[in-house]
């Protein structure tokens, strides 16, 4: 009886959670931005098994805490993608605020908005490795 | 036999001077040159213009002083219904200024964006799930700065040069960069409240 509304809850909480994962993932226009700078759109198709092998492995990941020796390689890639997509995360949500139309706007800048897309790119490298260097968000 | 007199308007005008004629904000056609060209030269009822702002203007006002100088010309209309007059200031900020607030920007946004990469790993608690990640992939114990971080740290920084589509060549071919999507899009909303906010201040009165 007790296994049986566990697996219930288990069952209704991922469904409800996948939704919310996905609408925020899509919702954000994260991916959608990503697959039209790469023109990929005729393969939209592939997108949406990738996100859902993505979600079913991280899950799995997390929750089982299983052990996947296979060597340091990977985390340099999987390092990577995820600072790139984790990059495209936090500019979407600065864009849902219209942070950049309403500063430049405001401040009257009309020359070379370019370099403030670098500077802020820039600025996140090295703030993330200060962080992570510093130890800092541990326990 | 009646002429037709087709005008069109863009929602936001910039004009540098108070004194508007139509040739300045909208585009004329005529089948009649002679009729065209001295609608050109018409002027604008611009009382309400008091040094540089936005305006908002009504196509009926047009129409209607188009139509005391020519009652029998048949007036058709194929841009906004309302309109704003942007009249620009006459001087320009020198380029050093320009650019030196440019810098300002930079700065912020420099120390802006590394201030909130810090608290967004924080908040996420990206470094826990990083020596967890470690130890799953290569069984040892994390020191908490691997080539985890290292890799995921730069990536930020790409991802965020390729969500701007940053280094896309500048032709003409190429679209927009998201970041021109936005400002257009936002100027954009800016006009129709400006106009929508001017109608009802007019209903007021």
């Amino acid at each position: 009886m007790g296994d049986t509304l566990a697996a219930v809850t288990g069952f209704s909480s991922g469904f409800i959670v996948a939704g919310g994962v996905v609408a925020l993932m899509v919702g954000l226009g994260i991916i959608t931005r990503f697959i039209g700078i790469l023109r990929t759109a005729a393969h939209i198709r592939a997108s949406e098994n990738a996100i859902l092998l993505g979600t079913v492995v991280g899950t799995i990941l997390t929750v089982y805490k299983v052990s996947f020796p296979i060597g340091s390689w990977v985390l340099v890639i999987a390092g990577l993608f995820m600072g790139v997509f984790v990059g495209g995360w936090i500019m979407a949500l600065a864009e849902i605020v219209n942070v950049f139309p309403v500063y430049c706007r405001r401040l009257g800048i009309t020359k070379g908005t370019s370099w403030i897309v670098i500077f802020l790119a820039i600025g996140k490298v090295l703030g993330s490795l200060f962080h992570f260097y510093m130890r800092w968000g541990k326990g | 036999m009646a002429e037709t007199l087709y005008l069109k308007i863009d929602k936001n005008v910039q004009v540098k001077d108070k004194q508007v004629h139509l040739k300045d904000i909208a585009v004329l056609s005529c089948a009649s040159k002679p009729i065209e060209n001295k609608v050109k030269t018409l002027r604008l009822p611009t009382e309400i213009i008091k040094g540089p702002g936005r305006y908002v203007f009504n196509i009926i006002d047009v129409i209607e002083a188009i139509e005391k100088e020519f009652p029998s010309l048949e007036i058709n209309n194929l841009g906004e219904a309302d309109f704003i007059i942007t009249v620009e200031k006459p001087e320009k900020l020198p380029e050093i200024l320009s650019w030196g607030k440019t810098a300002i920007v930079c700065i912020l946004s420099f120390f802006g964006a590394a201030f909130s990469i810090m608290a967004f790993n924080n908040d996420i608690g990206v470094t826990t799930l990083f020596s967890q990640l470690y130890e799953t992939f290569t069984g040892k114990k994390s020191n908490g700065f691997t080539i985890l971080e290292l890799s995921y740290s730069i990536g930020v920084g790409l991802g965020i040069l390729i969500f701007f589509h940053h280094f896309a060549k500048k032709k003409g071919g190429t679209d927009p960069t998201p970041l021109e999507v936005e400002m257009r899009t936002y100027e954009d909303e800016i006009d129709t409240t400006i106009i929508e906010s001017g109608n009802r201040k007019e209903q007021q009165c």
